[in-house]
């Protein structure tokens, strides 16, 4: 009988085809808004919750707990203040704890260029995918999204943006050579270029090289000399540096390595331990630096995501009754619609189950098409937007 | 299916209209055809007889089956196997082809000990006999009246009903359709052993059934009209 009941109900569904599309479209958008917005929301706590859990400690210049974790793990926000070399020495010392350095201020197409150590990519997790890690300046590894968007490989190169081309003063951009590509992290990792933490003092116009012509040919197209005798440059002069193997010996730094400048250092220490007594070396509010748990800040910022989105499921639920109520209404005037047809189905022999069977299966059927499109909607614009909540972060 | 009918009083709830039938008799096999104004009480009748509404009064018997001694599942389900209803309107479903039509009281059907093979097998001899072979998967509005009629007698028929019902059932139909019509409910009648009642107000039809029963010389026709 089950079955006789659902042939019934398909073929009235396939006959009244497009009044069955438009409720179970309307029925599909009122399922798929609530479940899009706690499912996108989802996504968006688990990448900032598991990128500040692989993250414990961060020590940076005292100010903005939340643009100092932004810069350091999502590589967001510049850091007006900045520490030394010295003080990542410092907190190096600590037993017990692993620091890492990290600088970045500049950018290649829009996309931050991160000066670490080789023991970041270790410390992440971060595998090449194809070619080798940098061992020398001018040199970088891409992250597998900046790599796959920009169509890069192995061998290609890729030009530093110029931060202000009315700064004339200001420093040249530096053509880098990719020499790796990151395996997928789906993590801010993804969108980045790495380079040696020298190559970025590099950037900052913090070392620099000479170039020396070779012939009186080459230095007389490079220069000129005007009608009041100054020296002025012509266009046979490069707009941008790039560190080769023959010009990489004479880069050289005015400032020794202690005092450079790096962003942030990111710290993990081995115990419970370890913790505490760094954060207890760090506490004093007068101190230049300060020493934050990134999960804190995290949870913290998360509270508002969580107030927001309560506030959506409220609205939601209001907008859910609301059209569940039209729905009762709609399902009331079809019955009536259909009562010559059930008239017709009760005098044949149906009893008044099997009509009420018919139409709850029918609306069932529609609910449960809604529901799982609405769910494969979801997945759908999940997957479409992981990489946009990627960037974001 | 023998017929019964002694002093038999109803009255719709609510309405003035009340029916009263002193005595009828239909033996088993036999056609009997209704006559008489409209608004008299026909298909008040017809409906009695298929047990959809009870007789507050008298005895209705069909052999031995007292409606009124009856549970509504009992009813429905006598119904089902017993008794083919055809209506003036067709009272077909639009959103099933004419196939689906015809097997629509064997899917309503439960415990009828007729598969799907065997209901198969009837539907095509059905519509072999009615002429609707080659209409089998077509949608009720690409056929003409007369073929809606064919398959509504077709769907009355699947069951094999002891007793067949027809309420004016050559109402929409012109002239040499209504004859036509008329002899296949005799032709399929007789083919089944069924017994035959049909309402109409063609007096040019009666003379081919047993018995004529005239709501007007035959029984007291009250005040107000039979709801519709």
């Amino acid at each position: 009988m089950k079955q006789q009941l659902c042939y019934l109900v398909i073929r009235h569904m396939s006959y009244h085809r497009l009044r069955t599309l438009w409720l179970w479209l309307g029925l599909t958008l009122t399922c798929w808004l609530p479940l899009c917005v706690h499912h996108l929301t989802q996504v968006f706590e688990q990448r900032l919750i598991t990128r500040a859990e692989q993250t414990p400690l961060i020590l940076g210049v005292r100010g903005n707990a939340y643009d100092l974790v932004f810069h350091a793990l999502y590589f967001r926000h510049g850091m007006e203040d900045r520490l030394k070399m010295k003080d990542w020495a410092e907190v190096a010392e600590h037993a017990g704890i692993a620091a890492l350095p990290l600088v970045h201020g500049f950018h290649a197409r829009s996309q931050p260029i991160v000066g670490i150590t080789i023991d970041y990519l270790q410390r992440r997790q971060l595998r090449l995918s194809s070619g080798r890690a940098f061992t020398s300046l001018g040199e970088c590894v891409l992250g597998a999204k900046f790599a796959r968007e920009q169509g890069m490989e192995v061998g290609d190169s890729v030009m530093s943006d110029p931060e202000n081309v009315f700064h004339l003063a200001g420093s040249y951009p530096l053509k880098l050579r990719v020499v790796g590509i990151l395996a997928p992290s789906g993590s801010s990792d993804d969108s980045a270029v790495f380079v040696d933490l020298k190559t970025h003092w590099v950037l900052e116009g913090l070392g620099h090289g000479h170039a020396t012509p070779e012939t009186a040919e080459a230095a007389s197209q490079e220069w000129a000399i005007s009608g009041d005798g100054s020296l002025n440059a012509t266009a046979a002069v490069l707009p941008y540096l790039e560190i080769t193997a023959e010009n990489a010996q004479d880069v050289h730094f005015h400032q020794s390595t202690e005092e450079m400048p790096i962003s942030a250092v990111l710290i993990w220490p081995d115990s419970d331990r370890a913790t505490a007594l760094l954060l207890g070396a760090y506490q004093d509010p007068s101190q230049v630096l300060q020493l934050i748990r990134p999960m804190e800040v995290v949870e913290s910022m998360m509270g508002w995501v969580f107030r927001v989105r309560t506030f959506l499921d409220l609205n939601y639920l209001l907008v859910g009754f609301a059209v569940i109520s039209f729905l009762g209404l709609i399902m009331l005037l079809s019955n009536q619609l259909r009562g010559p047809e059930f008239a017709i189905l009760r005098d044949l022999g149906a009893s008044a189950g099997f009509l009420r069977g018919l139409v709850l299966v029918e609306w069932g059927l529609l609910i449960l098409m809604a529901l799982v499109c609405a769910v494969f909607m979801t997945l759908g614009m999940g997957a479409l937007l992981r990489q946009w909540l990627v960037q974001v972060l | 299916m023998d017929i019964h009918i002694n002093k038999l009083a109803f009255r719709w709830p609510g309405a003035s209209f009340e029916l009263k039938i002193p005595s009828l008799e239909v033996a088993k096999g036999e056609s009997l055809a209704i006559i008489g104004p409209s608004g008299c009480g026909k298909t008040t009748l017809l409906k009695l007889l298929a047990g959809m509404v009870l007789a507050d009064s008298g005895e209705l018997l069909l052999g031995e089956l007292d409606w009124r001694a009856q549970t509504e599942t009992q009813r429905r389900r006598f119904r089902q196997h017993a008794i083919g209803f055809i209506y003036q309107d067709f009272r077909l479903l639009d959103y099933l082809n004419i196939q689906d039509n015809i097997l629509l009281p064997w899917r309503l059907t439960q415990d009828c000990g007729l598969d799907h093979s065997r209901a198969r097998a009837r539907l095509e001899a059905l519509a072999q006999g009615l002429g609707l072979t080659d209409l089998m998967s077509r949608s009720l509005d690409q056929i003409s009246s007369g073929e809606r009629q064919r398959v509504a007698i077709a769907r009355a028929l699947l069951m094999r009903p002891q007793l067949l019902l027809a309420d004016e059932p050559t109402g929409n139909l012109d002239p040499s359709n209504k004859q036509r019509v008329c002899d296949l409910l005799h032709d399929k009648a007789r083919e089944h052993q069924a017994t035959l009642i049909m309402v109409t107000h063609d007096q040019a039809l009666v003379d081919r059934f047993d018995h004529l029963f005239d709501f007007s010389q035959q029984c007291e026709i009250q005040s107000g009209k039979e709801p519709v």
